[in-house]
């Protein structure tokens, strides 16, 4: 696969095949891809000085704008390198770049995108570059990436939000020591849920209940039965649960709740037995980056020390091990005597595969489940 | 009563069938390009330019068969019909009822009122969303909660989360599209036919039933057809209030056909085409209705006048209903809204002292506060000025002449606003994706104009109806040449017409979503797609705060131009 204008020789040398370290974590999602060549993308001086001669990137991202905000300005500072950023949630940002892409228009350098299945699909376009990170990789857990596709340089913590208000802290720990909890008849018509459709987060947790024997199909038609209210998007349920209108909110995500938590919210989270802890955005390179070197600059960089810490200032949790958790929110929420940290024995890291072939038809299977007829 | 004449030849004939040679030719293929991309992607299996790609009916089938067969569009479909017939018929009923109040009686107040009851127009639906939800949520509600307190009742006063609340939240939201549409036709009304009337013994019902509705009918089935439009179409409201009661309407439907996983853009582009009948329908109707020009003339070479109705004490009456109207469906929500803006979160009770400005002070830190409100500003002022100028055009060829090319212009123009916007974006994306103007400010004006032109054409083309012909003919037997005549006769009489409609596509273009959201770059961000962004991110104060600024910047903008056309408007009306 050839590289683009403006990156060094030496780059080009960093290219390689890779045998067989690599294909252990890379078959499954890339055994369709005409290209046997992956690259491996490191910050280097020569990389930052290609970069910089580019000085512009051009990302469009799904994730939140404050969290991007932060790491498009720290990275201007560092490198002095523009970096336009456009805001395509999901589905909408890969139909865009598609759509560009089959007319061969090159705008976008990196996807930071939540539509995994959407990604794999134009990977197999030759859309995306196929591309590791190896400084990072030994320092990332699997479930934080697509092989030779994606990286994820945040978790997304699944919890059970709730509100003090109406259900006291006790209680909650107590009845929410697994997602059963939430069958209880006091609950009927008092909780919140995003629909399966409407992102990642709903869906890595409707994934885990179909695959996990103790939940499976039958829990989420029993939470159907419970007439939850149903949110086709995650912050509508949040508002609700801070105004009374809910008792419970589930999905919640950490690190969203984190944020919502420094601004004063009084509703509180707490962990089940087991709860999906995933990668929600993936940073992708498009094949034809009209700014590659800056655009392989910029995903390296999110997976640097460096831009972990710059994450956290965003209160997400890096995925890169080894940086210590110095987030404000977690500083704070230390001297409540309500918050505990995520406990790692919970996590349910969802199989990318799983995701990737079968959301298309678990998705409507789910909805139904739930009663949700739209 | 005078007959239609042709009186435009406004450069002489050959000058003049070309002209509008080329304005055919121009708007056809402007208007067009992504009407035939939707068309042409609901005939595709994957969408256009995508590998594997091919042929199909299934698409169309599966939208148009559905609604027989329980398909996805069936329920929507049916939803969307009992939705926006009744929505349209009340909010038109009401805008037109207080245009009237305000702009053709002496009613105490009636500047101010004409003032507020525009408020609406100037923020987006997203907006009426959150100040009804923080007033009217079933449990949380501060309405309810309110209610609930000095009755004791365990029901709700008011549950936004239902058929009826969506309703209402919609007739509120669309009634001053109808209010703005009509007071310019209302304002240009001859006083002289109602007076007659009332000499005739004629009651004031009796006047109104018989002389003043029958004379703005073209007004107020413009009005009617362009609310019916918006209801279809619309899909922030219902698909925020809706969600709950699975209350699912066709555009939201549609949006979410584009925008989850898996998406299915032919499907959208197909079930698109079942709103582009529908909205043609509504156009349909209302031609038939106007196929009569003469019948709206009141506007003669006999003299021109505007008297309000004396309404003696019955005027206090009608500014305390028009008052209590505006407190119930524009104060409270936006006061609601305000009141968001300024709690850093979303609490069961009210509490004052959490009361502050930092979702404000974030707002104007954002890196792109100021870049989408240069933006907005410029889309809006750019957008208004062309439909506008395109609209008189236009808008006065159809009055004033008869022929298969302008009925097809006519229709032509009409077909951007049938297809919902996130499709209607889409094809935007598909006809353009090749062309320089491609994620710049400029696909967006593009996209603007050709959407938004029918409103500025139904707009001077109601109040063209309005004027008798024998004007024209007596400045041309006085020696007055087409374009002096159109100049100095016509021009005078459509300003404020012109006006009205510069600030409808002005204030749509300012609150414009669902085809931006697919059409803007980088660089050419909105405010209403900051909002979005900012409510997608959980940000509702932020997003409230930039509510209010918007509210505000638009309202200044309005005020100066009442200030720039007031002057015009009160001369006619005293």
């Amino acid at each position: 696969m050839p590289l683009h204008t403006g990156l060094e020789t030496s780059i080009q040398r960093r290219r390689l095949l890779l045998t067989a370290a690599g294909a252990a974590v890379a078959r499954p999602l890339t055994a369709a891809r005409a290209a046997d060549t992956v690259e491996l993308v490191t910050v280097t001086p020569t990389l930052i000085d290609a970069a910089k001669r580019e000085g512009t990137v051009v990302v469009r991202y799904s994730s939140p704008v404050d969290e991007m905000t932060q790491m498009a300005t720290a990275f201007e500072a560092r490198f002095g390198i523009k970096v336009q950023v456009d805001r395509k949630v999901g589905v909408v940002g890969t139909q865009q770049f598609a759509t560009e892409e089959r007319v061969g228009r090159h705008v976008m350098d990196v996807n930071y995108s939540a539509d995994p299945a959407g990604m794999s699909d134009l990977a197999e376009e030759g859309f995306y570059l196929r591309f590791t990170l190896p400084d990072a990789l030994p320092l990332l857990d699997k479930g934080a990436y697509i092989p030779e596709l994606g990286y994820c340089p945040k978790w997304t913590e699944i919890v059970i939000s709730y509100n003090p208000d109406h259900i006291p802290l006790a209680q909650a720990r107590e009845q929410f020591k697994t997602w059963h909890g939430l069958l209880d008849p006091k609950l009927k018509g008092k909780i919140g849920m995003n629909e399966p459709a409407g992102g990642g987060v709903p869906l890595a947790t409707y994934l885990m209940f179909y695959r996990l024997p103790q939940y499976g199909r039958d829990f989420v038609a029993k939470l159907g039965e419970q007439k939850p209210r149903l949110y086709p998007g995650s912050a509508q349920g949040r508002e609700d649960l801070a105004a009374g209108a809910i008792s419970v909110y589930v999905p919640n995500w950490e690190s969203i709740a984190m944020i919502t938590f420094l601004k004063g919210d009084r509703t509180q989270w707490t962990y089940p037995e087991i709860a999906p802890t995933f990668a929600n955005t993936y940073l992708c390179i498009s094949s034809h980056a009209p700014h590659p070197a800056a655009a392989r600059l910029f995903t390296a960089w999110f997976f640097t020390p460096e831009g972990a810490r710059t994450m956290e200032l965003a209160q997400a949790k890096p995925t890169l091990q080894g940086i210590p958790d110095e987030r404000t929110a977690v500083a704070k929420l230390k001297q409540t005597d309500w918050w505990r940290p995520f406990p790692e024995q919970i996590r349910w890291i969802p199989d990318t595969n799983d995701w990737v072939k079968n959301s298309e038809d678990l998705i409507p299977d789910m909805r139904e489940a739930l009663g949700w007829q739209r | 009563m005078a007959t239609v004449t042709p009186n435009l030849d406004l450069f002489g004939p050959l000058p003049r069938r070309l002209g509008m040679s080329v304005v055919l030719a121009v708007s056809a293929a402007l208007v067009l390009a992504p009407v035939l991309a939707v068309i042409y992607g609901a005939f595709r299996t994957r969408p256009p330019g995508a590998p594997r790609a091919a042929f199909t009916l299934a698409k169309m089938a599966q939208a148009w068969g559905g609604i027989f067969t329980g398909g996805w569009t069936q329920a929507p479909t049916v939803n969307t019909i009992l939705l926006a017939i009744p929505v349209t018929i009340v909010a038109t009923a009401l805008g037109v009822a207080l245009a009237w109040a305000v702009t053709r009686t002496d009613m105490p107040g009636r500047r101010t009122l004409e003032l507020l009851f525009l408020v609406p127009l100037l923020y987006s639906p997203l907006v009426s969303v959150i100040g009804w939800t923080v007033l009217a949520d079933p449990g949380a509600g501060l309405l309810n909660r309110a209610w609930a307190g000095v009755t004791g009742a365990h029901a709700p006063l008011f549950d936004v989360y239902s058929y009826g609340g969506i309703a209402f939240v919609m007739v509120f939201y669309f009634a001053p599209y109808a209010f703005l549409l009509c007071a310019g036709a209302f304002r240009a009304l001859d006083s002289t036919l109602e007076e007659a009337a009332a000499m005739s013994g004629a009651g004031l019902l009796r006047r109104l039933g018989f002389v003043t509705f029958p004379l703005m009918l073209a007004g107020i089935g413009a009005a009617s057809l362009f609310i019916f439009t918006l209801a279809l179409e619309q899909f922030a409201i219902p698909g925020f209030l809706g969600a709950h009661v699975h209350f699912d309407t066709l555009a939201y439907a549609i949006f979410e056909r584009t925008s989850t996983y898996p998406s299915d853009l032919p499907g959208a582009a197909a079930a698109g085409t079942l709103l582009l009948v529908l909205s043609s329908i509504g156009l349909y109707a209302y031609r038939r209705l106007t196929r009569h020009a003469g019948r709206f003339i009141s506007v003669t070479a006999r003299g021109y006048r505007a008297v309000p109705t004396a309404l003696g004490r019955g005027g206090m009456v009608l500014t305390v209903i028009c008052a209590a109207l505006f407190a119930i469906g524009v104060a409270l929500p936006l006061a609601a809204v305000l009141l968001r803006a300024l709690l850093p979160v979303r609490t069961a009770s009210v509490d004052l002292s959490a009361l502050g400005f930092g979702n404000f002070t974030q707002l104007f830190a954002a890196g792109d506060f100021l870049l989408g409100l240069q933006n907005t500003a410029w889309l809006a002022f750019g957008a208004a000025t062309i439909c506008a100028g395109l609209g008189l055009l236009i808008g006065s060829l159809l009055v004033r002449r008869r022929s298969a090319g302008l009925s097809a212009l006519d229709y032509l123009v009409a077909l951007p606003i049938g297809i919902p916007g996130t499709v209607f974006g889409v094809g935007m994306l598909w006809a353009y994706v090749r062309t320089p103007l491609y994620l710049t400010l400029w696909i967006l004006l593009l996209a603007f104009t050709v959407r938004y032109l029918v409103y500025a054409v139904r707009t001077v083309g109601g109040s063209m109806m309005q004027i008798d012909p024998v004007l024209e003919e007596s400045a041309a037997i006085a020696g007055g040449t087409p374009l002096r005549t159109f100049l100095f006769v016509d021009l005078p009489l459509l300003k404020p017409a012109i006006a009205s409609a510069w600030l409808l596509v002005f204030l749509i273009v300012m609150r414009e979503i669902s085809a931006s959201v697919i059409l803007y770059g980088a660089d050419s961000v909105t405010v209403p797609i900051l909002t979005w962004n900012y409510l997608n991110d959980g940000s509702y104060g932020t997003a409230s705060a930039l509510a209010i600024v918007q509210v505000v910047a638009v309202g200044l903008v309005v005020m100066l131009l009442r200030w720039l056309f007031g002057a015009d408007i009160r001369a006619r009306s005293e």
